[in-house]
């Protein structure tokens, strides 16, 4: 083989080895080799075939991707919108909630992934506004926080600066198709609001409440399992996680020794369209506490926890998607039992008393259906909302939503859809008025 | 095609940007029997054209130990809108929001892709585990069409 030939069949192997082809096919790089060799002499006997042939083929499967290269996948999604609340005179809502309608920049997400044989790495970061102007039930009627700065840039005018959260940081290793492994940052697999995640995908304009609230944890820092075994028309998986669970440093600091464990288990069905039926669990303690130095009898310095809240919490959650053609279907029941221990209950926020053990849980259900018509997708959602406990005294809620989704183009949703929100409390004032919103929202991937 | 464009312009006066036309799908052949190929050595015993279509949805596919891994053609070329609708019974709409979907969730990318069936044949036929497709008329020697338990090989749907 001439020089040239012997670099195109070492782009070939290095192909090869990024596609996951050396590390699970029985043949070795020089068999490979040898096989590549013999279909270069070949191509070079055919009529049309040149040496073009082969150099074409590299670089559409990746000739740059050499044995010792990386490539690097970088994208993400993006939404804007328009939001205005609907809210009659006497409403107490207004005190919360803005009365003049907003446009809206929602979600900035940035991707980083590549693949390396049956490694993968996936981070995904939110670009945020935030703190600036930051908003909280907490602290209304104080100075919204301010994040102004001289900028030495522009003659030290003023500008605004925001923040970064990471959303997913993991690697990952398949090992088997029963058997991958995760560890980093990575978002709970449980439902399917949750791991649709980005708001090109999610048919809606916001979360259902019942997903809002978190009753599972939204995202974990450990290692999560996963696989699936199929058969046929049908593919069983499965998750199993273990993570530090939730609490304010959760993502680098443990504050309690006991770790969470979850799971989640599938059944996908291609019978009559494409059914997922799941069901995910989640149980850990979750643990706020204050850090500080004191000196134990000998006078040496310690690290000492003031527990500000601690329990033990069990979420269960069931979910169902039906693709059927142009008709979606999906639902998702989630509950989560929380049992706070002696040491960590908490005050309840502006009421006398103790927060007491609760089980909240919610459902959805979720129609849309894709017309012919441009691709114009109406949608109708129903939810029902149990607080259990809350400080505005609201026992429960209900909530309706339609609207229309259209992706004129497959990066592209165009949602806009109408919230009425209702309450039910026998002793709160708010259950007496609704919520209305309309949004509107667009959505892209780039 | 007119919809399209009026889609377009749409999205265009809606978001304040100009929106550049995607690629040009090709008219589709709609009688073109296609045949899913591999290499000779490549083991598929018990592979059934569910786990075809999983594995041209990005599923992982094993079989012995040994990882397929699919080679397509270019979104838009007349043999990939073919064989989506015959394979995976999807537009290339339908197609293009999986992947888009698929990879917000962070599941993967999509298959690696090949411009012409003469590279997908020397592929597939050069190295185990890769799995292609390829119209009937250009099938050769070099390469194994793969036959599933229903005996169904040739790819055909009214």
């Amino acid at each position: 083989m001439s020089d040239a030939m012997n670099a195109r069949v070492s782009h070939l192997v290095g192909v090869s080895a990024a596609l996951g082809l050396l590390g699970s096919a029985p043949s070795s790089a020089d068999t490979l080799s040898a096989t590549v060799a013999a279909t270069s002499s070949a191509a070079t006997t055919a009529p049309d075939a040149s040496a073009g042939l082969l150099d074409g083929a590299l670089s559409d499967v990746g000739g740059e991707l050499l044995p010792s290269g990386m490539e690097l996948q970088l994208y993400g999604f993006a939404d804007v919108g328009y939001r205005q609340f609907v809210l009659d005179a006497r409403s107490p809502w207004r005190a919360f909630l803005p009365d003049n309608g907003s446009f809206v920049v929602g979600n900035l997400n940035l991707y980083l992934s590549s693949s390396f044989d049956a490694w993968r790495s996936l981070l995904e970061v939110r670009f945020l506004y935030l703190p600036n102007g930051s908003f909280s039930w907490d602290n209304i009627g104080a100075a919204y926080p301010e994040t102004s700065t001289a900028d030495p840039a522009e003659n030290f005018r003023q500008l605004q600066w925001g923040g970064i959260e990471i959303e997913r940081a993991w690697l990952s290793y398949e090992l088997h198709p029963l058997l991958t492994i995760r560890a980093g940052q990575w978002l709970t697999p449980y439902g399917i609001w949750n791991v649709d995640h980005g708001s090109p995908t999610i048919i809606a304009v916001t979360r259902p409440h019942t997903v809002g609230e978190a009753l599972f944890p939204e995202r974990q820092v450990g290692i999560e399992l996963s696989g699936a075994l199929s058969s046929g028309a049908h593919r069983f998986g499965y998750h199993a996680t273990l993570s530090n669970g939730r609490g304010p440093f959760a993502y680098y600091f443990d504050l309690d020794d006991n770790k969470a464990v979850g799971g989640r288990v599938f059944w996908e069905s291609s019978v009559l369209g494409q059914l997922t039926v799941g069901a995910s669990v989640y149980f850990g303690r979750a643990t706020s506490a204050k850090l500080q130095l004191v000196p134990d009898a000998e006078r040496v310095i310690r690290r000492d926890a003031i527990i500000t809240s601690q329990y033990d919490e069990l979420s269960l959650a069931g979910d169902l998607r039906w693709i059927w053609g142009d008709l979606t279907v999906q639902g998702e029941i989630i509950t989560n039992q929380r049992k706070y221990t002696p040491a960590g209950r908490p005050r309840l926020p502006r009421l006398p008393g103790f927060v007491p053990d609760e089980t909240p849980w919610g459902a959805y259900a979720l129609v849309a259906y894709r017309l012919p018509l441009f691709g114009l997708m109406p949608y109708f959602s129903a939810e029902y909302y149990n607080y259990w406990t809350d400080s505005l005294m609201l026992r429960s809620l209900t909530g309706y939503i339609a609207g229309i989704n259209w992706r004129p183009h497959p990066r592209v949703t165009l949602k806009i859809e109408y919230q009425l929100y209702s309450f039910q409390s026998s002793e709160s004032p708010f259950t007496q008025h609704d919520i209305g919103s309309f949004s509107t929202q667009a959505a892209w991937a780039f | 095609m007119a919809i399209q464009g009026v889609t377009r312009l749409l999205l265009a006066l809606a978001i304040g940007v100009s929106v550049p036309a995607g690629a040009p799908a090709s008219a589709a052949e709609p009688n073109a029997r296609y045949v899913i190929i591999v290499a000779p050595s490549t083991r598929t015993d018990g592979l059934q054209l569910d786990d075809l279509r999983r594995l041209f949805l990005g599923v992982r596919v094993d079989v012995d130990g040994q990882r397929l891994v699919p080679l397509n053609f270019p979104v838009g070329s007349s043999d990939r809108v073919a064989f989506d609708r015959k394979l995976l019974d999807m537009s290339p709409d339908s197609v293009g929001r999986y992947w888009v979907d698929r990879k917000i969730r962070g599941e993967g990318e999509p298959p690696r892709t090949v411009t012409s069936a003469r590279v997908m044949k020397q592929l597939v036929a050069a190295v185990p585990g890769l799995v292609g497709y390829i119209r009937v008329d250009q099938l050769d020697p070099s390469v194994r069409v793969i036959v599933d338990r229903s005996g169904v090989a040739v790819l055909e749907r009214p």
